[in-house]
């Protein structure tokens, strides 16, 4: 009879316990959630894209004044008339700088004067001469070497040996993309015309730019740190 | 016989006292509840960088720097500027009991070449407060070590406390536990480093609620 009643007591115990465990874990199990995420992480990479206006109005590949064969723009620099004169010109890069970055640049320049003769002799006519133009080495803000003008949001532009126009702050990185005022429209040149003749002058232009992952500067363009702090 | 008469009394004396006490308790209109229970809600919200985060995060803006120079020495504040920084926002429901957070945050792959900490921003902050200066940061943490592999330890060992103390914190409904992640790609630590741009990390991040008087299972 004891025994039984010891059986008795073990079992139920026993049964209780179980049953106390099991609500143990399923409270927990209720209070408690949980979520996996996978974190890719890649190296970044730039995007950039040049963009040339007159008067608020984009070049595009199909403008009259871009050369898609020879990829330049052509601005007109004598006839504030004109669609694509000078002093209109605005110069932008776009940039998506997913990593921090330093950038420089160059504007291949041409310019063209061309000198036309009027009232000539049939039998003796002077052809046009057609002539490239020269500039001295204008301070800032002009660009060197020519009548073009930094924006005044560009900063203090930075050069080297080699022609390089540097950007003179790390472009941070972002998800948006930043635009940079390059060029601000530039000076007309003072072209002649009278009853002989009368003279025209263009500027030509195409642009290439490097950039560099800011930390990666002397390493890819052989030029120190330092140089950003003159 | 007297005593069944004195029996069937008191026996219908009862049954007509409990009809009675039945009748009142079916007659008694207003009823008032000692205690209300109510069921709380568990559920895990999270944002990567103020998005609702998807299972799989990319990050593409990682950047590789020199170890040395840019990270120890901090040349032209270059651990700012590479900094590839993420933030994460865990939002409780607004029916949520009180709970605690574990974060558990790893490399799916033992893949040498990044590097990152982990910075607990705060709860319910405000979005313009996060934390920019990350050097100063990690310049207290390697700080005492001078060997690398003491320095990316010592790294760990901060992570692995932030972690811990974001556990502790009790949180309530409708808070909002925000950190930031923060990495670099170390290029001195790769085994080919000549293709160092197409390297890809995995971490894996595992997010744990439970009710504050739980432990994780």
């Amino acid at each position: 009879m004891r025994y039984k009643l010891k059986l008795r007591l073990i079992l139920s115990l026993t049964v209780f316990l179980t049953v106390f465990i099991v609500a143990i874990v399923a409270t927990y199990a209720y209070f408690q959630v949980s979520e996996d995420h996978g974190i890719t992480i890649e190296a970044g990479d730039f995007e950039v894209e040049m963009m040339v206006y007159f008067n608020g109005d984009i070049v595009t590949y199909n403008s009259p004044y871009y050369d898609p064969e020879k990829g330049v723009v052509t601005v007109n620099a004598f006839d504030a008339t004109s669609d694509n004169y000078i002093e209109d010109l605005d110069i932008y890069f776009k940039i998506k700088p997913i990593v921090a970055s330093r950038f420089r640049f160059k504007i291949n320049q041409e310019w063209e004067l061309g000198t036309y003769y009027i009232n000539q002799n049939e039998e003796n006519p002077i052809d046009p001469v057609i002539q490239s133009l020269y500039h001295e080495d204008n301070v800032y803000p002009y660009y060197p070497f020519s009548d073009l003008i930094f924006s005044q949001t560009f900063g203090q532009p930075l050069y080297d040996q080699e022609g390089y126009i540097y950007y003179p702050d790390i472009v941070e990185s972002s998800a948006d993309d930043v635009s940079i005022h390059i060029i601000d429209g530039g000076d007309a040149y003072g072209i002649r015309s009278n009853t002989v003749l009368y003279e025209e002058c263009y500027l030509y232009f195409d642009m290439s730019l490097d950039i560099v992952q800011a930390n990666r500067v002397s390493e890819r363009w052989g030029i120190e740190n330092s140089f950003f702090e003159s | 016989m007297k005593k069944y008469i004195i029996a069937l009394s008191v026996i219908l004396l009862l049954i007509t006292s409990i009809i009675s006490v039945t009748y009142a308790w079916f007659t008694y209109v207003e009823s008032k509840s000692l205690a209300e229970f109510d069921a709380g809600v568990l559920s895990i919200s999270l944002y990567e960088d103020e998005v609702h985060a998807s299972t799989n995060i990319s990050f593409d803006d990682l950047a590789f720097i020199d170890y040395q120079n840019d990270f120890i020495d901090n040349q032209n504040d270059m651990i700012n500027y590479m900094a590839s920084s993420h933030r994460f926002d865990i939002e409780l429901d607004d029916e949520s009991p009180l709970t605690n957070v574990y974060i558990d945050l790893s490399e799916e792959q033992d893949q040498e070449g990044l590097i990152y900490i982990i910075i607990y921003e705060g709860v319910n902050i405000n979005s313009a407060s996060l934390t920019t200066d990350y050097a100063t940061i990690v310049s207290s943490i390697i700080f005492g070590y001078n060997d690398k592999e003491d320095q990316i330890n010592a790294i760990d060992s901060y992570n692995e406390q932030v972690i811990n103390d974001m556990s502790e914190l009790i949180l309530t409904s409708s808070d909002v536990l925000t950190f930031q992640v923060v990495a670099w790609g170390d290029y001195d630590a790769l085994l080919d480093s000549s293709n160092y741009l197409n390297e890809t990390f995995v971490l894996s991040l595992n997010i744990t609620m439970i009710n504050d008087k739980g432990e994780i299972n």
